[in-house]
């Protein structure tokens, strides 16, 4: 096989033996930082879901903590006019306050006696109030959006009504109270009065139910969380009173309204100043320090209409469009409002990538200094093996020379003793001998470099009489019959002396190995634009496993039969080769017994 | 006062009415500590006397002048959130005066008083919480750590400074926020009524807010109604420079501060109806006009001016027109006064006594308080484009308060004929397109300082 080629082969394995683990563990790792960041970004969600979770508790323990406070005092409250305008004017948490007595009669502000003018708006502002206070402890929505016209309202409030109250209504009948209005009993009587209601005002209503219709969507979604904290204050609301908040938009403000039912049907209402609330909630929610690397995001409160009530967190948002990486809205009784969570974009931490590709690195080095080696180690064998062969070869070359005068006096010799049976009985021998010498020689020369073809015109039966005449003594001697039928009397274009070289290595193995079957057969004839030659022993054969290596250089069958007969392991391996150089093959051909061999060469 | 000027025959018809004067007697009475110093009273009509047989309308002024602080160590100690607009537009010198002037206030105050320092941008920081004034040091250096950037969360800055006020909020400390914004609140809340709505909603709880504007790029609206409405002071400040002044202005005022919490009731008697209450904000219920001032200063008068209706009536009929109760925290005894007036007024027949007994001090106030109000609808009108209008308003004003001049004639004639040219060239002003923005923050300024008797 020629260096270069050797040469390529190994360097491409090598290139392989790098390159594919490379490739496997890149594709693992890759794998394994798909995978990572999978699961680290679940984690940052949910971590960033707790963050806001707790954000939002904060929020909703100033209700649950306003709600406390409010429902004690209340209590207390003494409800004269003076004493309730007093309280406005102190409280900085109160907007206004109201006082609606069992008969649903408005008591403060008065109906009768003058009131202030921020009174006058207030009453103007709650007509729907004053037309059913009942609406307060019925209306689970407390998404009322109050407009300039009142009809559109009691449209939407309708629709809510009817859609919405009725999951917690069963809860609303179990409350043991006695101050419940007929009216209150069923959640269908209280939409039906208030459709009622509706109808009277307005003959339009169908139009704006359509446009409120949007509203009334979003309403039952948001009712699943609110329950639950409705319940836990009725069940609050079972022992004493009855409370709760009530919630609507009025221009860009959030409007609460935390009321309580007395015993004795009184309802008090205290409307929470809007700005208030903010500024209470800002107040209870961290501020952000520059620099801090702990809070490496921004967080922000945003109210209806969506506009940013407070942020915090040093994650600067790059638009105002940056999309948030999630959004929750608040629980009751905020439920309208959000809370957006800003950062960087989850990445994996980008140390354990940069480690990664660390131990990625030091692999890949690992195995290229070790292909390397590999390669290096190979290289000074196939050197040191090639530096051999040529040793061999040359020597082969120094002893053609002497053996080829040995032939040719020994020839000499032959031809002056003609009468002398001993004599040249000796020199045929000499002669043989040295024949045999130099076809090992040319063998082995053969093996070591391509060897130069000279085609020219021949017969080929012509050329394997010849050789044929050369084994002959040898054959006779170890009682071998020849049968042949050469039949290819044909020209061909080929080298003689290399067709010569195949058949010599073939006859050899049959005179070493095969003597046994006493019987060789040699045929030839041309076939297909091919000339075929078989060669077949009656021997022992070669068993099936052996059969793929016989043509590997070196190899011999390691048997009875080859044992005790010397060989270079060679032969085949040179036929093969001198056939594939002529452009044909030699095959081994399965017979019943012994073994056969065919030579296809090209005639032409 | 009003006793100056009355002739003798006046104080024969009239001695009821001298009344009015005498209100350091009437509080006097009504004291229980005797000792302790008193805020002074004093509940004036413009014209004590008016023509009988005819409907119409009078000024009444309450009037409170804090007494006088006798030695520093008296002072009231203070309770103080600064908080300072670290946006983008305060960049460069702004920002840098801006630190100079909270150092300079903080060197005013001792470790009696509680400061907190909150900084804004897009985001809120409470730099200093809330702590006593012991580590001067401490305070600047981080002060000094400010650096400017991002947009104006003002809403959620002025939120923060409350929340660090109410941890050691206390009705014989001087409550109060001191604001500085530079530009426009672009970040939560921000149109001026719910900035008012705040500042109403921390006036109730006792704190006050004063917000300076700085440069010509802040809304003058909301600031001055988040001032207004918790009773605070106002300024505009064009020059970073002039900061530093304004900042001991301010800490003059909030370290003078004698009496908190001041609620002024005035009920109208026999048939008497107040009809409006000039620059202050207040509620009117019936016959019961109500309204608040969050702080008195050490000598400093601040009054409530109200218009009244008052019904014909016969010559030389006497009848009581008002009772005048205030109540207050007095910083210096730490408990609450209650001081208490009545008010008379008289009929005549004679056009004479009627111009005899006016009481030309609070003329001037009323007059220029009628002004005011005419200016701040001048403002209204030009903010609505109508540029004529507006200074016909104002113009027109000017005659006005020209005729009242030659009508009192005397002292007072000088001092309004001064305000007549001054409001001349207002007029002159507001239909100039040319720096209308930074004409406007000054009027806006001028006509707060008025309405709440700000002394700078």
């Amino acid at each position: 096989m020629p260096q270069s080629t050797k040469h390529k082969k190994l360097m491409i394995i090598l290139v392989l033996i790098v390159v594919l683990p490379l490739l496997m563990l890149g594709w693992q790792g890759w794998k394994i930082d798909q995978d990572n960041k999978q699961l680290n970004s679940a984690r940052f969600n949910s971590l960033v879901s707790a963050r806001l979770n707790q954000v939002d508790t904060v929020i909703q323990s100033y209700f649950e903590e306003m709600q406390i406070k409010w429902g004690l005092q209340i209590q207390q409250w003494n409800l004269g006019n003076d004493q309730i305008r007093k309280r406005i004017d102190d409280n900085g948490n109160i907007r206004q306050i109201f006082v609606i007595d069992a008969q649903n009669k408005r008591q403060f502000p008065p109906r009768n006696a003058a009131v202030t003018q921020s009174e006058q708006t207030f009453v103007d502002r709650l007509e729907l109030i004053w037309r059913d206070p009942q609406m307060l402890i019925t209306n689970r929505s407390n998404q009322i959006e109050l407009g300039d016209s009142t009809s559109p309202q009691i449209a939407a409030l309708t629709k809510k009504n009817s859609r919405t109250i009725s999951p917690s209504a069963s809860s609303y009948n179990t409350s043991s109270l006695p101050s419940l209005s007929p009216s209150l009993s069923s959640s269908s009587n209280v939409s039906s009065d208030a459709i009622a209601q509706a109808e009277n005002e307005a003959g339009v209503q169908m139009n704006e139910q359509a446009e409120m219709a949007p509203l009334a969507k979003s309403a039952p979604s948001k009712i699943v969380e609110r329950s639950k904290s409705r319940t836990a204050a009725l069940k609050n609301s079972n022992k004493a009173n009855r409370q709760g908040w009530y919630m609507w938009h009025w221009g860009s403000d959030s409007n609460l309204i935390f009321w309580q039912q007395k015993d004795n049907g009184i309802i008090v209402g205290v409307e929470m100043e809007p700005v208030r609330v903010k500024a209470d909630l800002i107040s209870r929610l961290p501020d952000t320090v520059p620099g801090d690397e702990s809070s490496d995001f921004r967080l922000r409160l945003l109210d209806t209409a969506g506009q940013v009530v407070y942020q915090w967190g040093n994650y600067e948002l790059s638009t105002s469009k940056d999309v948030p990486q999630q959004r929750r809205p608040l629980s009751y009784p905020l439920s309208s409002w959000a809370l957006e969570y800003h950062g960087e974009p989850f990445n994996q931490s980008s140390l354990s990538r940069y480690t990664l590709l660390l131990t990625f690195l030091g692999f890949a080095f690992l195995i290229s200094a070790l292909a390397w080696f590999l390669y290096r180690e190979q290289t000074r064998e196939m050197r040191l093996a090639e530096q051999r062969v040529q040793f061999v070869s040359q020597v082969s070359h120094e002893l053609k020379t002497p053996l080829t005068n040995i032939r040719m006096y020994a020839e000499l010799l032959e031809e002056q003793i003609e009468d002398e049976e001993q004599p040249k009985r000796y020199v045929q021998v000499i002669t043989d001998e040295s024949k045999r010498l130099s076809r090992l020689i040319s063998n082995v020369l053969n093996f070591s470099r391509a060897p130069r073809i000279h085609k020219r015109e021949i017969y080929p039966d012509d050329v394997i009489q010849q050789s044929i005449e050369h084994f002959a003594p040898s054959l006779e001697a170890k009682q071998i019959s020849l049968e042949l039928a050469l039949k290819a009397d044909q020209e061909i274009t080929s080298d003689p002396d290399i067709l010569e070289q195949i058949l010599n290595n073939l006859l050899s193995n049959v005179e070493k190995y095969a003597a046994s079957g006493k019987r060789l057969t040699i045929k030839s004839e041309i076939k297909n634009g091919q000339y075929h030659l078989s060669v077949r022993d009656y021997g022992d054969g070669i068993s099936k496993s052996e059969r793929k290596h016989i043509f590997k250089p070196f190899y011999r069958i390691n048997d009875k039969i080859t044992e005790g007969v010397s060989g270079t392991g060679i032969g085949l391996t040179i036929a093969r080769q001198q056939a594939q150089h002529l452009g044909g093959s030699l095959e081994y051909i399965e017979v019943s017994q012994g073994a056969c061999f065919e030579l296809r060469i090209p005639t032409k | 006062m009003t006793g100056n000027n009355m002739k003798p025959y006046w104080k024969k018809l009239l001695s009821a009415v001298g009344m009015a004067s005498c209100t350091l007697l009437g509080s006097a009475l009504a004291m229980t500590s005797a000792h302790a110093k008193q805020v002074e009273l004093r509940a004036e009509l413009g014209s004590p006397v008016i023509e009988a047989g005819r409907k119409q309308t009078t000024f009444l002024k309450i009037a409170l002048t804090g007494f006088k602080l006798d030695n520093e160590s008296d002072r009231t100690p203070a309770n103080i959130a600064i908080v300072l607009d670290k946006s983008g537009s305060m960049s460069g010198e702004k920002l840098q005066s801006a630190k100079q002037a909270a150092r300079m206030a903080v060197n005013l105050l001792n470790e009696n008083d509680i400061i907190s320092i909150i900084s804004y941008d897009s985001t809120v920081n409470v730099l200093v919480p809330a702590t006593k004034v012991s580590d001067k040091r401490a305070i600047n250096k981080a002060i000094d750590r400010m650096r400017s950037n991002g947009k104006t969360a003002l809403f959620a800055g002025v939120s923060k400074g409350a929340a660090e006020i109410r941890k050691f909020l206390d009705k014989d400390r001087v409550n109060r926020v001191i604001l500085l914004s530079d530009g426009q609140a672009n970040v939560g809340p921000s149109s001026p009524s719910q900035l008012g709505d705040l500042g109403a909603s921390l006036s109730k709880d006792g704190i006050t807010v004063t917000t300076i504007g700085l440069g010509t790029g802040y809304n003058e609206d909301l600031m001055a109604n988040l001032a207004g409405f918790s009773d605070g002071n106002h300024a505009f400040v064009k020059d970073a420079e002039d900061l530093e002044k304004i900042f001991k202005y301010e800490f003059g005022d909030v370290l003078s501060v004698v009496a908190q919490d001041v609620e002024i009731i005035i009920q109208c008697k026999n048939g008497i109806r107040p009809i409006r209450i000039l620059g202050r904000d207040g509620t009117i219920l019936g016959q019961t006009v109500k309204t608040n001032m969050s702080q008195l200063y050490s000598e400093q008068e601040k009054f409530v001016l109200i218009e009244v209706e008052v019904p014909a009536g016969k010559a030389k009929q006497q009848v009581s027109l008002a009772d005048v109760s205030v109540a207050y925290q007095n910083m210096q005894s730490k408990k609450q006064d209650r001081l208490a007036d009545n008010m008379q007024i008289a009929y005549s027949a004679s056009q004479d006594d009627v111009k005899r007994a006016l009481n030309r001090s609070v003329e001037v106030t009323a007059t220029k308080q009628v002004a005011n109000e005419a200016s701040k609808k001048a403002l209204r009108l030009r903010d609505q484009g109508q540029l004529k209008e507006a200074q016909e308003v104002l113009k027109g004003s000017a005659r006005v308060i020209k005729r009242k001049a030659e009508m009192l004639g005397g002292s007072e004639a000088g001092i309004l004929n001064s305000f007549s040219s001054s409001i001349s060239q207002d007029a002159e002003v507001i239909v100039e397109e040319k720096e209308w923005n930074k004409n406007r923050k000054s009027f806006k300024a001028k006509q707060y300082k008025l309405d709440k008797q700000q002394s700078y």
